[in-house]
C-alpha cells in the first residue's frame, strides 16, 4: 500500500462501508436478471457494459414488456446524469480524453457522491481518489452480480435491514453540504419535490425529475 | 428484440448521459449554469434520500424507514456530519424501530 498516493488510499477507505451492502444488491440483481430470463453471462455482461444497478434493475424488472418500456425506465433513469456529468468535468479539469472516457464511464451516483465530498474537503488528487473509488465499487458490483447470476440465492436485503443503507448514505453525503441558506432552501424544495415525484410519476423519473426542479428553484434563489 | 441488443441500448444510454459534458475539457459555464450546478448535488442527494425513505420497495410506504431518516439526523447532530455516525445512527434506529415498535 506504500507505492500508493494518499487520495488513492482515502478513496479505498471512503467505499468500504458501501461494500457489504452493494454486494448484496449485487447478488440480488443477478438473481433476479436469471429469473428474468437472462443468461448468467448476459447478466455478468450487462453488469460489465452498463454499470448502473437502478439501471439495470429495471430493465430486468421491465424485461418482459419489451423493449420499449426498459428504454424509456432507463432514458429516465439516466437523466440524472447530465448534470452529474457537468459537476464531475469542472472538477477534473482538463485531463486527458482517455482519462475523461474512464471517468466518464463509471460515473455512479456513489462515486459521484464521495467526490463532492472530496471536493468539500480539498482532496488535492482527485483522479487517484475517484479511480480507487470506481476499482472497489466496480469489482464488488461484478464479483457479487456473477454470484447471484451462478449462485442463485434469495438474498434479500430488506430482510437484512439493509434496504435503508443507500439513502442513509446520500442523507449523510447531503449534510455537509448544507453550508448557506440557498442550499438548505434547495435541499427543502427538494424534499418536496421528491415526495411530489413519489406520489406523482412513475418510479423510473423520481429522482431525475426531483433534482432537477428542486436545483432549478434553489438555483433561482439570493 | 434479443436480449443482448436491449442490454447494449441500455448501456449506450447511460455511457451517452454520463459522457454528455466529460468528453470535452470544460468551458466556462456562464453564471445561470454556475448557480444551478451549485446547489444540484443538494438536491440530487436529498431526492435520493428522501425517495429511498419514503418509497423503499417503489411505492409510498412511511415507516420504519422514516425511523432511520431520524437517526441519521440525530446522528449528524451528534457526530458534526461524519458520514460513518449518520449511516450508524441510522441503522441503528432503523433496527431497533423494526424489531421492537
Amino acid at each position: 500500500m506504500s507505492g500508493l498516493s494518499a487520495s488513492f488510499r482515502r478513496g479505498l477507505r471512503d467505499t468500504l462501508p458501501l461494500v457489504p451492502p452493494l454486494a448484496v444488491f449485487g447478488a440480488v440483481y443477478g438473481t433476479l436478471a436469471v429469473q428474468a430470463g437472462l443468461s448468467p453471462g448476459l447478466t455478468l455482461l450487462s453488469s460489465v457494459i452498463v454499470l448502473s444497478g437502478s439501471a439495470q434493475v429495471a430493465m430486468v424488472g421491465l424485461l418482459a414488456g419489451g423493449p420499449g418500456p426498459v428504454l424509456l425506465a432507463t432514458t429516465g433513469l439516466a437523466l440524472r446524469h447530465l448534470p452529474m456529468s457537468a459537476t464531475l468535468s469542472g472538477f477534473i479539469g482538463h485531463a486527458p480524453w482517455y482519462r475523461r472516457v474512464h471517468l466518464a464511464f463509471v460515473l455512479v451516483d456513489e462515486s459521484f457522491g464521495l467526490t463532492v465530498n472530496a471536493v468539500r474537503r480539498g482532496e488535492p488528487d482527485l483522479v487517484a481518489f475517484k479511480t480507487a473509488v470506481d476499482v472497489t465499487l466496480v469489482s464488488t458490483w461484478l464479483a457479487s452480480t456473477a454470484a447471484g447470476a451462478w449462485l442463485g440465492g434469495s438474498v434479500e436485503p430488506a430482510r437484512l435491514g439493509l434496504d435503508v443503507v443507500f439513502p442513509l448514505f446520500y442523507l449523510a453525503l447531503a449534510l455537509p453540504l448544507l453550508s448557506d441558506r440557498r442550499r438548505w432552501l434547495t435541499a427543502g424544495l427538494a424534499v418536496a419535490a421528491a415526495v411530489g415525484a413519489v406520489v406523482l410519476l412513475p418510479s423510473a423519473w423520481w429522482v431525475a425529475v426531483a433534482a432537477v426542479v428542486a436545483a432549478a428553484g434553489g438555483s433561482r434563489l439570493r | 428484440m434479443s436480449h443482448l441488443a436491449i442490454i447494449v441500448l441500455v448501456a449506450l444510454i447511460t455511457f451517452l448521459s454520463r459522457a454528455s459534458f466529460m468528453l470535452w475539457p470544460p468551458s466556462s459555464p456562464n453564471m445561470k449554469e454556475n448557480r444551478f450546478l451549485e446547489v444540484f448535488p443538494v438536491a440530487l442527494f436529498v431526492a435520493f434520500a428522501v425517495t429511498g425513505f419514503v418509497a423503499p420497495r417503489g411505492e409510498l410506504d412511511l415507516t420504519p424507514t422514516l425511523a432511520a431518516a431520524a437517526g441519521g439526523l440525530a446522528g449528524a447532530a451528534i457526530f458534526r456530519r461524519s458520514i460513518v455516525g449518520i449511516m450508524a445512527c441510522g441503522l441503528v434506529i432503523y433496527w431497533v424501530a423494526r424489531n421492537y415498535l
